[in-house]
């Protein structure tokens, strides 16, 4: 059975402050937990997943890292837009003998690729675009994050 | 159809960056006309060994510990966008279509 398109939420998180990388995925996971988004082992599964599949892009001026893990972790589509002023160092995705300072985190929970292809597709386009980027690090509302992503 | 190139899309998850990948990827293939000339299948990582006896070209969003026989290339380009059109024309000489 495929659930018709359900939509992704998008979720604001900053102006926190997070020691490392660790420390910022167990408090969105459980943010996202409490938001009834994700099971509880959806922290645990980013954490592991981070360990041993490292997200990190280095794209240029400004980094991204998409966590993300398995869909039997989700209960309802959301991503996380994480903004990090001071940049956590995570790995980089296919080589994880290297990291990368990221600046914006996508924390992404996914029931499958088909019903949220939408929503890969927009996150590509904003990663790959480098004014978008620059304007989401400095959006301060959900509203203006959903102006930036939409636009 | 006779004489397509296998292309296996792997990632962590199966899911989710071997998606974006797929996107990105036939969209390239798309605009050189080669589109018809592939057909691509996704999976997880711990699935690339199994697979790669029916496929003939792997390309993987993460890194590969297993000896597999067939050209593995990395598509993180796909994702990052820097340095696409060098993966795209290294995987059309791979599959020489």
């Amino acid at each position: 059975m495929i659930a018709a398109n359900e939509k992704t939420e998008r979720i604001l998180i900053r102006d926190i402050k997070y020691q490392n990388k660790e420390e910022a995925l167990r408090a969105v996971g459980a943010d996202l937990c409490r938001r009834g988004y994700v099971k509880p082992s959806f922290c645990k599964g980013i954490l592991s997943r981070e360990a041993v599949y490292p997200t990190g892009l280095p794209i240029g001026a400004i980094n991204v890292a998409i966590p993300h893990t398995d869909a039997e972790h989700v209960l309802k589509p959301a991503m996380a837009v994480v903004i990090l002023d001071d940049p956590l160092e995570f790995h980089v995705m296919g080589n994880s003998e290297k990291t990368v300072p990221v600046d914006i985190l996508f924390v992404l929970a996914l029931k499958s690729a088909d019903s949220q292809l939408q929503t890969l597709q927009e996150l590509m386009r904003i990663i790959q675009d480098e004014d978008r980027l620059v304007k989401i690090k400095g959006v301060k509302t959900a509203l203006e994050l959903d102006e930036v992503l939409s636009a | 159809m006779a004489g397509e190139k296998r292309i296996l899309v792997a990632c962590g998850t199966g899911v989710c960056t071997s998606t974006m990948a797929v996107n990105k990827l036939m969209t390239a293939l798309e605009k050189k006309g080669k589109a018809k000339l592939v057909r691509v299948n996704q999976c997880k990582i711990a699935e690339v060994a199994a697979k790669a006896s029916d496929n003939d070209l792997v390309i993987a969003t993460t890194q590969i510990t297993a000896k597999i026989n067939i050209p593995v290339v990395s598509g993180t380009a796909f994702l990052t966008g820097v340095g696409i059109d060098k993966v795209v024309d290294e995987i059309v000489g791979l599959l020489q279509i």
